[in-house]
């Protein structure tokens, strides 16, 4: 008899993950604002403080820079911290030790150690967080060499794509979409890795390829149901992983449905949509393309609040069948 | 021999136009298709090109001057001519190719240089799908008509491969034969129904067919014809009227087609009846759309005006008087058409309406042939058809069907749903 499937949130695969590393490797541990006594302010680690102690679900000060810079130590002297930061926008304040400590120190030293540090983060809009708590920057880190940038979109790739940041010797970064963590699918109890760097086709299709991240998969795979009834097939592609990232799978989608779209949240320009364009149109897909390349990402303004306002500024189900349906039927 | 440069119309409703400057001075060599001169409207300056190569010679233009539509501003002189400024300096009522026999030149005339013939280098836009797939079949892309936004041509554009849709009959197209393109459209497993063979217009191509063969492909089997000097075929030989319906049979010769339901516009419409004429191929229905043939008149300013154009800006005009509606002509539809026409073409089909329309009327009458129209026949005929008189139909022997639809002279691209319902009604009629 098959076993009924199991069902967990985003943000309890999360907790299962870290909890499955706590309990497997003891150099393990956790950090970040209010992720003791209280659980997180996502819930994401609620309570991890029982079950492995203070010691190893350590809460910091409101302090980012510093939180990070003991995380770095922590890790250089051989320890696998897990950093949570309360809001990605408020990598901001770490971005010293991110960008020029985390990222650079293995090479910095010819490879004589390494930083294998794990930092999450809730981000996106959708919560009406305002400007300073809605951004998606993982654009911004997955420019930077030397770090690993991952965005799952299920239940159960974050748990997968953490288990297996945890268990990488080099810094990963896991941005985790506030909308997702109460999200529910099935998770295999026992611990797993996804690979880091792997896109997921979603739905396969031969008009065109949709390529989203976190919760623009979801948008995307709701676009394609809509986009079925018009006779148009869509392909979506969840790409899961912005550093390293996937070339293959997408060149051979899209020599395969002539078709792209990008879908991302972060700001339109200059976001992972122009890298996907570019990466398209210098392989050899470039030759394969029917229509324009099309991206649909935030708009170009701090996120509202207001909360219309805020839905606008970001794309939506009706904006991803309609530029879909455009590039198919050649209007643009 | 000198070739006028006249004062073009580039607008449906202008009489006149501001001439703003010359370009070249009096006295200096142009090529053909370079800019000559600068004209102003009330929308737009704009600039012409020489209608030939030469030295510009004779020029009665000056800056700022009001200028009547069709008026010579001046002359072009082939290298070493003698000039003689002509007599009459009237200007043209409308301006008359067919009065002006260019292809009639006499052999001593230096021939220009081959680099003037070619198609104007008009910006190609195409996916970059459909560019690898037309290098890969070797199709000319300038020869392919756009259907993406500002005519971009995708790879659904390219014609349709042999492959599925050859009848297994078939021959391969031989080209060398009667240098006459052909395609078949339509599904394999209609291959032993009737099929339907289409003849397009003067000036046109099959491609004019795209939007009615695609309301039939799925049903029927399509033959889209080429006419010589016209689309994909060859420029060679013939220019007589008889020349076109030999050419024609000849292709249906080579496709084994002994029995169709024939379609024709305008000219091509002349040639079903022609075909009809002939008693080769036997005709199981007839559809004419505005056919040539069925009376003296036809707009020879058009079929004059679209054989002198050779810019963007001259041809538009012309092309708007096909259609009832001159929005239906988009910049993309006069960029494919102008990209179409190669300078051989154009000298083949000056032959060719100096042959069947001299001097703007129709030579040839088909009339007597509606006599021997025994089969089901339908004419359609666009109300608003300025090209060729809707009032040729009248008088159609009974058995005749007319259908007046609302449209120019182009029903099969102003009403290609009807169309299609009327040509799929008409092949319904008739046993296969």
């Amino acid at each position: 008899m098959d076993q009924p499937v199991r069902e967990l949130s985003y943000a309890q695969a999360l907790q299962e993950a870290m909890a499955q590393a706590m309990e497997a490797d003891d150099r393990v541990f956790l950090m970040g604002e209010d992720i003791g006594i209280y659980g997180g302010a996502f819930g994401v680690t609620g309570d991890l403080v029982e079950r492995f102690g203070a010691e190893r679900v350590i809460d910091t000060p409101i302090a980012e820079l510093g939180s990070a810079g003991v995380a770095v130590g922590a890790a250089l002297c051989g320890s696998r911290p897990v950093l949570e930061f309360q809001f990605s926008d408020f990598a901001t304040l770490a971005m010293e030790q991110i960008v020029n400590q985390a990222a650079k120190i293995r090479y910095m030293l010819g490879g004589a150690v390494s930083v294998p540090l794990v930092m999450r983060f809730p981000a996106g809009s959708g919560t009406g967080a305002a400007a300073q708590h809605s951004q998606s920057l993982e654009a911004w880190f997955a420019h930077v060499p030397g770090l690993k940038v991952v965005q799952p979109s299920t239940p159960e790739d974050a748990k997968g794509l953490l288990l297996s940041a945890i268990d990488d010797p080099d810094p990963v970064m896991l941005f985790e979409h506030k909308l997702l963590y109460k999200t529910k699918g099935p998770v295999p109890p026992e611990p797993y890795r996804t690979p880091i760097g792997k896109a997921l086709i979603r739905r396969t299709g031969r008009d065109l390829t949709i390529v989203a991240t976190a919760i623009m998969v979801h948008r995307a795979l709701e676009a394609a149901a809509i986009l079925a009834a018009d006779g148009i097939d869509a392909e979506v592609i969840d790409l899961r992983s912005l550093r390293p990232l996937d070339r293959d799978t997408l060149v051979d989608s899209v020599s395969r449905t002539t078709r792209l779209l990008c879908v991302y949240e972060g700001v339109r320009t200059l976001g992972i949509g122009a890298e996907i364009s570019a990466l398209i149109a210098e392989s050899e897909a470039f030759d394969r393309l029917d229509a324009p390349i099309g991206r649909l990402g935030g708009a170009e303004c701090p996120l509202p609040y207001n909360p219309e306002l805020e839905r606008a500024a970001v794309p939506q189900v009706p904006d991803i069948v309609d530029k879909a349906r455009a590039l198919v039927r050649g209007t643009v | 021999m000198a070739t006028e440069i006249i004062f073009p119309r580039v607008d449906m409703d202008m009489a006149s136009g501001r001439f703003s400057r010359w370009l070249v001075e009096e006295g200096r060599p142009v090529a053909k298709g370079e800019p000559l001169f600068e004209i102003e409207t009330d929308k737009a300056a704009m600039e012409i090109d020489a209608p030939a190569s030469g030295i510009l010679r004779g020029v009665r233009a000056a800056r700022g001057e009001e200028v009547p539509v069709g008026a010579a501003v001046g002359w072009i002189v082939s290298h070493g001519e003698a000039w003689r400024e002509p007599a009459s300096a009237a200007p043209h009522p409308e301006p008359a190719i067919l009065s002006v026999p260019e292809a009639a030149a006499a052999p001593s005339e230096v021939a220009p240089p081959a680099a003037v013939l070619d198609p104007p280098t008009t910006l190609l836009r195409a996916t970059p799908l459909a560019r690898r797939e037309a290098r890969r079949l070797a199709i000319d892309l300038h020869r392919v008509q756009g259907t993406g936004p500002r005519g971009r041509i995708l790879a659904a554009d390219l014609p349709r491969q042999q492959d599925a849709t050859t009848p297994p009959d078939a021959a391969a197209p031989d080209l060398l034969r009667t240098g006459l393109h052909r395609e078949w459209r339509g599904q394999p497993e209609h291959a032993a129904g009737l099929p339907l063979v289409f003849l397009h217009g003067f000036g046109s191509d099959l491609s004019g067919w795209r939007a009615v063969s695609a309301g039939l492909q799925g049903s029927h089997r399509l033959l889209l014809v080429d006419l010589p000097g016209h689309g994909r075929s060859g420029a060679a030989g013939s220019t007589g009227f008889e020349d076109l319906v030999d050419a024609v049979q000849a292709v249906l010769d080579e496709e084994g087609v002994r029995r169709c339901v024939l379609v024709g516009h305008s000219l091509g419409g002349a040639v079903a009846l022609g075909l009809l004429d002939a008693g080769i191929v036997e005709v199981a229905a007839l559809c004419l759309l505005a056919p040539a043939g069925l009376g003296p008149e036809i707009d020879g300013s058009f079929l004059s005006g679209l054989l002198r154009a050779r810019s963007e800006a001259s041809l538009a005009p012309w092309l708007r008087r096909l259609f009832a509606d001159p929005a239906a002509v988009t910049p993309a539809f006069v960029r494919a058409t102008l990209r179409g026409r190669t300078g051989d073409h154009v000298a083949c089909q000056q032959a060719l309406a100096e042959a069947v329309f001299p001097d703007g009327t129709q030579g040839i009458s088909l009339r007597h042939v509606l006599g021997r129209v025994t089969m089901p026949a339908k004419v359609v005929w666009g109300t608003r058809d300025t090209i060729i008189p809707p009032r040729h139909a009248a008088a159609l022997p009974g058995r005749i069907a007319l259908h007046r639809v609302e449209a120019g002279h182009m029903p099969h691209v102003e009403a290609a749903p009807l169309v299609s319902a009327l040509i799929a009604e008409l092949a319904r009629s008739v046993p296969a």
